[in-house]
C-alpha cells in the first residue's frame, strides 16, 4: 500500500455515492448471517464454554461449579445453601443466540465492495478470532460475577478491587464492549486487508508484498491474487 | 513504501489518515469510548432517570397521539397491557458515547467535530425513540418476539446506525493533521 493511502479512507470513497447499494447489501447479508447464526450459535457456545473451562483453572476460578449448555446459552449450576436448605442455583453466564456483534461484524466485512473471496474469508477468520477473545473474557468474568451474586454466597470474600472491576467489565461487555470491539476490528481489518482488485499493483513474486506485511508477495497477497 | 518496480502508485487519498494512523485512531477511539463509558456508567448509577423519564414521556405521548393507548408512570410504560421500564441502557447514551468517541478520535477540524457530535447525538436520540416505541408495540402485539427484537435486532441495528452515521460524517469531514 503506498504511503498516504488509507484502506479506510478508500472504503469511505468507494461507499460515497453508492451508500444505498452498500446499505442494501449489508442489510441482506446481516439477515442471512443472522439466520445462519441461529444454527451456529450453539456450536459457538460449546466451543467457547470449552475454552472457558480450559482457561478457568489457569485463572484460578471456581472449580466446583457445573457448566451446562442450554441451546446456545452457557449456564452455571452451583450448589449452595439458601437459608437452611441446600439448593442448586442456575445462573446464565452468556447467551450466544443473542450475541449480535459477531454476525454484525461478519455482515459488514462481507459487504465490503470489491474484495476477493480469499480476502473476505481471511477477514472473517480474524473477526471471529477477535470477537471470540472478547466473548471468552466476558464468559470468564461472568463466572466470577455470578459467583459474587449467588444466593447464600459471600461477596466480601473477594478483594474490593475485584468487586468494582468485575461488575464494571461485565456491564461494559453488555452495553458497549461488543460494539466497540466490532467497530475497531472492522476498521483495522479494512485497513490491513484493503487492496481491491482494481487497485492491485504489479509486483514480482519475490519482492516485498505491497500490503506491508514484510513477507514476499508470493507468500502473502500473491497467493490469493 | 514506494511503488514496486517503478509502477505508478495509486493516488494518495484526499481524506482520512494514513495507514499507520488508523492504529492510532483505534487506540484513541477505544480510550475515549472507555472514558465516556465510565462517565455514563457513573451517571447511570447516580441516576439517569430524568432522561429515561423524558424518553418514556415522549413515547407515551407519541403513541397516544396516533390513537394507541399508552400510559406512563415515572420510567414505566404500559402499552396494550404490556409493561416495560425505560432503564439507563434504553436511553441510547452508551451508543451515543461510541459515536462521540469515534468522531473525536478521527482527524477533523474542531468545527466539524462539534457539528458531528451535535447532529449525530440528536439523530441517535431520534432513532432510539423509534427503537423504544417499536419495542413497546412488539411487546404489546407480538410478545414472543420481544426478547429477540430487544436484545438482538435493535442492539445490532443501533450499532449499525452508529457506524453508518460515523461513516457518513467521516467521509464529509476533511482530514486535518
Amino acid at each position: 500500500m503506498p504511503p498516504g493511502s488509507s484502506g479506510l479512507a478508500a472504503l469511505l470513497r468507494q461507499i460515497d455515492g453508492h451508500g444505498a447499494a452498500f446499505a442494501t447489501r449489508f442489510a441482506a447479508t446481516f439477515v442471512t448471517v443472522s439466520l445462519a447464526w441461529t444454527l451456529l450459535a450453539p456450536v459457538y457456545a460449546a466451543v467457547l464454554a470449552q475454552a472457558a473451562t480450559l482457561l478457568s483453572p489457569v485463572l484460578a476460578l471456581e472449580q466446583s461449579a457445573l457448566y451446562e449448555l442450554d441451546d446456545g446459552r452457557i449456564v452455571a449450576a452451583r450448589r449452595t445453601v439458601v437459608g437452611h436448605r441446600r439448593a442448586t442455583v442456575r445462573q446464565g453466564l452468556w447467551d450466544a443466540r443473542l450475541t449480535w456483534s459477531l454476525p454484525l461484524l461478519v455482515a459488514a466485512l462481507l459487504s465490503v465492495p470489491d474484495w476477493t473471496p480469499s480476502r473476505r474469508a481471511c477477514a472473517v477468520v480474524y473477526a471471529v478470532a477477535g470477537m471470540s477473545a472478547l466473548h471468552t473474557s466476558h464468559v470468564l468474568v461472568n463466572v466470577v460475577f455470578t459467583q459474587m451474586r449467588t444466593p447464600g454466597g459471600d461477596a466480601t470474600q473477594w478483594p474490593p478491587v475485584a468487586r468494582v472491576l468485575v461488575p464494571t467489565y461485565s456491564y461494559f461487555c453488555d452495553v458497549i464492549g461488543n460494539g466497540l470491539t466490532a467497530f475497531v476490528l472492522f476498521c483495522l481489518l479494512v485497513e490491513r486487508l484493503w487492496l481491491p482488485t482494481h487497485e492491485r499493483i504489479e509486483v514480482g513474486r519475490n519482492e516485498p508484498c505491497p500490503c506491508g506485511s514484510g513477507r514476499k508477495a508470493k507468500r502473502c497477497c500473491g497467493m490469493t491474487a | 513504501m514506494g511503488s514496486p518496480r517503478g509502477h505508478p502508485a495509486p493516488a494518495p487519498s484526499g481524506s482520512g489518515p494514513p495507514p499507520r494512523s488508523i492504529t492510532w485512531f483505534c487506540a484513541r477511539f477505544s480510550a475515549l469510548a472507555l472514558g465516556l463509558f465510565l462517565l455514563v456508567f457513573v451517571l447511570d448509577e447516580r441516576g439517569a432517570a430524568p432522561l429515561s423519564r423524558v424518553i418514556a414521556s415522549v413515547v407515551a405521548h407519541g403513541l397516544s397521539a396516533v390513537g394507541i393507548p399508552a400510559e406512563r408512570a415515572g420510567t414505566l410504560l404500559t402499552v396494550g397491557g404490556f409493561r416495560g421500564a425505560v432503564i439507563g441502557q434504553c436511553t441510547g447514551l452508551f451508543e451515543a458515547a461510541l459515536l462521540v468517541a469515534a468522531i473525536w478520535a478521527w482527524p477533523a477540524s474542531l468545527h466539524r467535530r462539534v457539528r458531528g457530535t451535535l447532529m449525530g447525538v440528536a439523530f441517535l436520540f431520534l432513532v432510539n425513540l423509534v427503537r423504544v416505541t417499536s419495542l413497546m408495540l412488539i411487546g404489546a402485539h407480538a410478545p414472543q418476539w420481544f426478547r429477540t427484537a430487544h436484545l438482538y435486532v435493535w442492539q445490532a441495528l443501533l450499532i449499525a446506525v452508529v457506524g453508518a452515521t460515523w461513516l457518513v460524517w467521516a467521509r464529509r469531514a476533511p482530514a486535518t493533521n
